[in-house]
């Protein structure tokens, strides 16, 4: 059925109400996936499967890597780097929980002890995760990759060298509860069910970090680190909490390895490992839970095959290259591919409807206001700013005045020089001189992020929404507390935008930066700096668009400051306008006196045939 | 058809299936028809195939010759590359689930004894290990190696320096595991203490990822030592000798371990360059000994075909730990189960073995630790003659004083 | 303790990082890709060398080192082949995602086809040494050394003569700044990234050839000295091949004079000092530059 009524107006109330079906959201949902995965496993220890075969320390191992495959699969799926160390954060991890039996004792804190242990071994593990994330915070890609694996190296190195204690002392850890240590299935029962609840807890955690705050920022990053930066987000704070996250799930998985083989060796922990746990990773895309389930079981499946087979275990390592090939080459992972799948109609179906529902909010005229005047106060106060690459100077001597309460419209030919000046404004060339004031509060020299949160947002012409989020979760993470449910709910409405569940993931791109500009309002900055937000709208669309936007400083309490091709736009919303040609002001003044201007005439004819 | 990826991914998945499958030669078959003694082996199929393949081949013909009484033995081989202890502990835990094993025989791993001795402790299961490197090989009661390991044998390459007349020999050995470093420290204790030598320097270092040690051999020789002795696999120690050439130490004599002993060794550029003697003590018997002529008409008849680059004296503790393990099962009386292998193999009833390959007679018996193999062999290469020469005799633990390495508590 | 020979020694080890580095500085240039496989790849020709003039094959040495070079130059250019077809447009990142995978396969690879081989290549150059006298010490100067710096120096000279100088260079540097444009000029962008690959995977299999003979063999830890040559890279942030050229040296050298210090505790830092040292030049060297992508 489609969304639009016959009429082409949208009922609000209905359009609510239906995209809310297709979305459901279901904040209970990690719990019980973690209680049934946790019920699955449970019941699979008493399916006699193969029966020889079965063993319970072959059901901890898969767990383990699953683990390992979660804590990894935030730094390499979630926040889009290349680590080679993960590892390492499990051998740290293990190294001071046995340091902690030798030289603190076992049991030293009732027979729970080693639960403890293992905490203090992940904070362990944390640390060196903040220490390895801090060259991320200026190294991107393909550096820091090389950056964990030096690191993985060096600490292979250490631990071959000092050796590990619990093996140096010739004991093993104790198990919690009195558990016997050893392999046999009466002991490996009791661990594997601690296992299972240990990892049911862990998965749940992360699957709710990934909605929170912490994951849109590790989500955000891997789409756009300048995005996340004028989210007023810190960007080396996305990253470092990624990576701590990582690091500490890591150190769990070595203190599972350590509940389960009670005694670490230094081979176990060695960097090829961490290559052969990457690779894994970007195969089965494991930042997504069951397929970090599924890159445990086959972690340990291709081995019991290959040597049901006698056939070397090294030709799994060569079979998880040519997959991790494949994977890398086709941009995509099992766990996206089996989603794909799983849903490709219903996508197909749920894109079309969102496509026709915006186009028909978008095409509707709201109440119109006149062209807000403002409050005389000045905002933005730019004087002298000047940007120069090499010799190049994108900008030089622009000055300007944006008044409170006002649409100011920033306009010029392409290359004139204008996301230049919105980049310098925003904070992203720290190398400009001149002077930036909001609202008599000096803006040069503060960091993007900072600058965000002092009440200049903006948006971009490229496409800085990630399609890892939902919609909400967007406007949420960009509002920055700043909003309400209610806030979001009513703003996304107001700009005829999909529903707060959607996923980015089916929703065009035009309709993105709608969705941007919501954001951008709903985090009730001072300012709002839009560049080219109505491309890719049409004729009618931009009408209403133009609506909207008048309502928005009063509305919202919003100054906007739009750069716009669109001279109709510009027309039916700016009070003053700035034009800039080749970096310089070229002319300055209220809409009427600007656009009559002949020198303004003369620059834009070659330009665009609109005026 | 368009070669596209997804094509190309399911071709790379259906070739390596099918080398995978290419590797699995049918086995069974042969005269002994009856229930089946079942044993187990963890190899390292990278580093050291050598001994659990050629048990399997003394299985197959004492099977094709009717066997334990009619019954064949079956050994089954897991893989345990070095580094996954994982593979090594479900190896073990596979095999100790499974009563039908009965024991370990020809097992061959970096650190295979440290991760698993404990496991078989508790299951009361023991192993014949055919290459035991780590310590828990030699110190521990359940297991028993073929080789003498390279503790016993660093402590026979040094006696050999010193017996050679060094009053300052330089020690440089690498050790894969925190262990090994251990028992190297002893080593070196006990010979000061029993040779009164003292070495000129003590370089004792950890593996290294980029395998470089000149910098350990340079400053070694900075102490004016009078002889090397040199701890490490092959390449490891072809790369010292090279770094002995490269500083101008071309006429001091070399003492390396038995890893070295290999055929391709002596033809090793660096040690073909190298002026000063060359010197192993061999583990077990060497090449041209005629004690080795049942393994040679076992690789003769077809029951084991070596690859190119195996190592002679790892092939011959296959078959050592195969053939010991048939001489426990000759004492049983009653039923072949895990508990009377063991019971057995921890009782004097069986040994020793006297089989010549050994110079001492072996035996597994119920120590709690067991150097079992405890003497060796000296070969040394003339300088620039590419082979090695046997000189013999045999070197007994007892004459070079030998103090078995204590754990730790 | 004089510590000349360390450093001369540590010069022999850090020429192989160095031309190991230069070529991952070349290649992340011209083709947007870091080679985490590029040393894999000589091993894998090497050891193909090796079994060909060892056992019942005895070819020369000289042939067989030609041989490695053209396996290593096709292993090479196969993956990139793969990157240049299915990820022309992809970031850094991903390209080089493609090189961890290649590096898995190749070192498995090596594993079993040649895992127990215990032997060290042959060299091409003498191993006998040249001695010079200074101050009353003898320097020891390798001929593997010499040609490994050389072969350094040579590929770095060459590349910027070529890049700088020629139409060719153009269109080089064409293909990895504006890829599609240059593919509407008709430039090959694929046949060259091909050969950029061909190229640099034989001259890392030609530096095996002549790795020092004091550094042995295996086939995974060698491999792994990607991790160093990398590092070498990183102090020229895979831009200038001079800085990976100083970089690889300076490591070397380091980590002889770290690894010589008589206290084993200290010793044993030595791969932590490198990197401590990497991670500091880095954040320096790159204070300024804080944004992705333009805009």
């Amino acid at each position: 059925m489609s969304l639009a009524n016959p009429n082409g107006t949208l009922n609000k109330n209905m359009s609510s109400s239906l995209t809310n079906q297709s979305f459901v959201h279901k904040s209970w949902s990690p719990i019980a996936f973690g209680v049934v995965a946790a019920l699955v496993g449970v019941a699979i220890l008493f399916i006699p499967w193969i029966a020889n075969d079965f063993s319970f320390t072959r059901v901890s191992q898969v767990l383990i890597m699953m683990t390992m495959l979660m804590g990894l699969g935030i730094v390499t799926g979630t926040a889009g780097m290349i680590a080679l160390c993960q590892l390492t954060f499990a051998a740290a991890s293990a190294y001071t929980i046995e340091w902690m039996e030798v030289f603190i004792g076992p049991n030293a804190f009732g027979s729970g002890s080693f639960f403890l242990y293992m905490i203090v071994g992940a904070l362990i593990a944390t640390a060196i995760g903040i220490i390895v994330g801090l060259p991320a915070l200026r190294l991107r890609g393909v550096n820091l990759a090389v950056v964990t694996l030096s690191l993985a190296f060096a600490f292979d190195l250490t631990i071959v060298f000092f050796g590990f204690p619990a093996n140096k002392a010739n004991i093993h850890i104790t198990r919690p509860f009195g558990i016997g240590p050893s392999t046999e299935q009466k002991d490996m029962f009791p661990v594997t069910v601690i296992i299972i609840v240990l990892v049911a807890i862990v998965a749940v955690a992360l699957v709710y970090l990934q909605r929170s705050r912490w994951g849109s920022s590790w989500k955000m990053v891997a789409f756009s680190e300048r995005g996340t930066a004028s989210a007023g987000t810190n960007v080396q704070f996305a990253k470092l909490t990624a990576f701590a996250v990582s690091a500490f799930v890591g150190g769990i998985g070595g203190g599972l390895y350590e509940l389960v083989y009670t005694q670490a060796r230094s081979e176990a922990f060695n960097p090829y490992g961490s290559i052969v746990l990457y690779v894994l990773s970007t195969i089965v895309g494991s930042y997504l839970i069951d397929m970090a389930f599924f890159g445990g079981i086959l972690s340990v499946a291709i081995p019991f095959i290959l040597t049901r087979l006698h056939v070397p275990l090294f030709w799994g390592d060569i079979l998880f290259g040519v997959l991790g090939i494949q994977g890398v080459s086709t941009g995509s992972n099992l766990g996206e591919d089996i989603r794909r799948g799983l849903r490709r109609g219903k996508r197909a179906k749920q894109a079309e409807a969102i496509a026709e529902a915006v186009a028909a909010g978008t095409h509707t005229e709201v109440a119109s206001v006149p062209i807000p005047k403002g409050t005389g106060k000045p905002l933005l106060v730019v004087k002298d700013l000047t940007v120069a690459f090499g010799a190049v100077k994108a900008n030089s001597d622009v000055t300007l005045t944006v008044t409170e309460g006002t649409i100011f419209g920033l306009i010029g030919p392409n290359g004139a020089g204008k996301s230049t000046f919105i980049d310098a404004v925003s904070g992203f060339l720290p190398q400009h001189t001149g002077s930036v004031e909001l609202d008599g509060f000096p803006l040069d020299k503060l960091s993007p992020s900072r600058i965000a949160r002092i009440g200049l947002r903006r948006t971009y012409q490229q496409d800085r929404v990630p399609s890892t989020l939902t919609v909400g979760a967007y406007v949420k993470f960009i509002a920055r507390g700043k909003a309400t449910r209610d806030d979001i709910d009513e703003v996304l409405e107001f700009f005829s935008c999909p529903d707060y569940y959607t996923p980015l993931s089916v929703v065009d791109v035009g309709t993105r930066r709608l969705i941007e500009v919501a954001a951008g309002v709903a985090s009730r900055p001072k300012l709002l700096m839009l560049d080219e937000p109505a491309a890719g709208l049409d004729h009618e669309q931009h009408i209403a668009f133009g609506e909207r936007l008048r309502q928005v400083p009063t509305k919202y309490g919003v100054t906007l400051l739009i750069i716009e091709h669109d001279l109709d736009l510009v027309r039916a919303v700016t009070s003053e306008i700035t034009v800039l040609n080749f970096g310089e002001v070229l002319a300055s003044g209220s809409q009427e006196a600007v656009l009559s201007n002949k020198e303004v005439l003369k620059a834009y004819m070659g330009e665009t045939e609109m005026l | 058809m368009r070669i596209t990826k997804k094509v190309i991914a399911v071709a790379a998945v259906a070739g390596v299936a099918a080398l995978a499958l290419t590797g699995c030669a049918g086995g069974g078959g042969g005269a002994a028809t009856g229930t089946p003694i079942k044993v187990a082996a963890i190899s390292d199929t990278k580093s050291f195939p050598e001994a659990a393949q050629v048990a399997k081949g003394y299985f197959d013909r004492y099977n094709a010759a009717g066997g334990f009484n009619g019954r064949p033995i079956e050994l089954s081989i897991t893989d345990a590359p070095t580094g996954d202890a994982a593979a090594a502990v479900t190896g073990a835990t596979d095999a100790i689930n499974n009563k039908d094993v009965v024991a370990m025989v020809g097992s061959s791993t970096f650190g295979e004894c440290a991760i698993n001795h404990a496991a078989y402790e508790a299951a009361g299961m023991v192993s014949y290990t055919g290459v035991g490197v780590d310590l828990f090989c030699f110190t521990t009661p359940n297991v028993a190696a073929a080789n003498n390991g390279p503790f016993f044998d660093i402590y026979a390459t040094a006696w050999n320096a010193i017996k050679d007349g060094s009053k300052a020999p330089c020690f440089v050995a690498n050790y894969a595991t925190p262990d090994a470093q251990f028992a190297y420290d002893q080593v070196i204790v006990n010979i000061e203490a029993a040779t009164g030598v003292k070495f000129a320097a003590v370089q004792n270092v950890a593996n290294k990822p980029d395998n470089n040690y000149a910098p350990e051999v340079i400053s070694a020789l900075s102490a004016n030592c009078d002889a090397m002795v040199f701890g490490g696999v092959h390449p490891v120690d072809a790369a010292m000798i090279g770094t002995l050439n490269e500083q101008g130490a071309t006429d001091i004599p070399v003492y390396v371990q038995t890893s070295a002993y290999d055929a391709a060794f002596p033809l090793e550029p660096a040690v073909q360059a190298h002026k000063g003697k060359i010197s192993v003590p061999a583990e077990l018997a060497t090449q041209d000994d005629p004690a080795n002529e049942d393994m040679n008409k076992l690789i003769a008849d077809g029951f084991v075909t070596p690859g190119d680059t195996w190592s002679y004296s790892f092939m011959q503790t296959g078959y050592l730990a195969a053939q010991s393990f048939i001489l426990a099962l000759g004492k049983i009386e009653g039923d072949i189960t895990r508990e009377s292998v063991t019971k057995v193999s921890q009782s004097d009833a069986p040994w020793p073995n006297d089989n010549k390959m050994w110079g001492n007679p072996w035996k597994f018996g119920p120590g709690a630790t067991h150097q079992a193999n405890s003497s060796t062999y000296l070969a040394e290469i003339a300088p620039g003659s590419g082979v090695w020469t046997s000189k013999g005799p045999w070197l007994q633990a007892a004459e070079m004083k030998w103090t078995d390495i204590v754990l730790p508590q | 303790m004089n510590l000349l020979p360390q450093i001369f020694a540590g010069l022999t080890t850090g020429s192989f990082f160095a031309i190991i580095g230069i070529l991952l500085t070349l290649m992340a240039q011209l083709t947007r890709v870091v080679n985490f496989s590029q040393v894999a790849f000589g091993m894998f020709g090497g050891f193909v060398g090796m079994w060909l003039e060892t056992g019942k094959n005895h070819l020369p040495v000289w042939l067989g080192a030609i041989i490695a070079a053209v396996v290593t130059a096709a292993l090479s250019a196969i993956v990139g082949w793969i990157i240049a077809t299915w990820l022309p447009n992809a970031q850094m990142a991903a390209r080089s995602a493609v090189t961890v995978s290649s590096l898995l396969i190749l070192v498995a690879a090596g594993a079993v086809l040649f895992g127990a081989s215990h032997n060290n290549f042959k060299p091409l150059l003498p191993s006998v040494p040249i001695t010079l006298k200074v101050g009353g010490t003898d320097l020891i100067i390798t001929y593997n050394m010499i040609f490994l710096i050389a072969l350094s120096l040579a590929v770095v000279i060459i590349m910027q003569l070529v890049l700088k100088r020629t139409m060719f260079g153009v269109r080089l540097r064409a293909i990895s700044d504006r890829q599609n444009a240059a593919e509407l000029l008709g430039v090959n962008v694929k046949a060259l990234n091909v050969g950029i690959w061909a190229v640099s995977g034989a001259i890392i299999s030609i530096a095996i050839s002549f790795i020092p003979s004091t550094i042995s063999n295996d086939y995974i830890s060698f491999s792994l000295l990607i991790i160093p040559g990398a590092a070498a890279a990183l102090v020229g942030a895979f831009k200038n091949m001079w800085l990976a050229l100083v970089g690889g040296l300076v490591i070397g050298v380091l980590q002889n004079i770290i690894a010589s210090n008589p206290n084993p505790t200290i010793a044993g830092l030595k791969d932590w000092v490198v990197f401590v040292l990497i991670l500091v030049f880095l954040l320096w060297n790159q204070r300024k530059e804080v944004w992705d992508v333009a805009r």
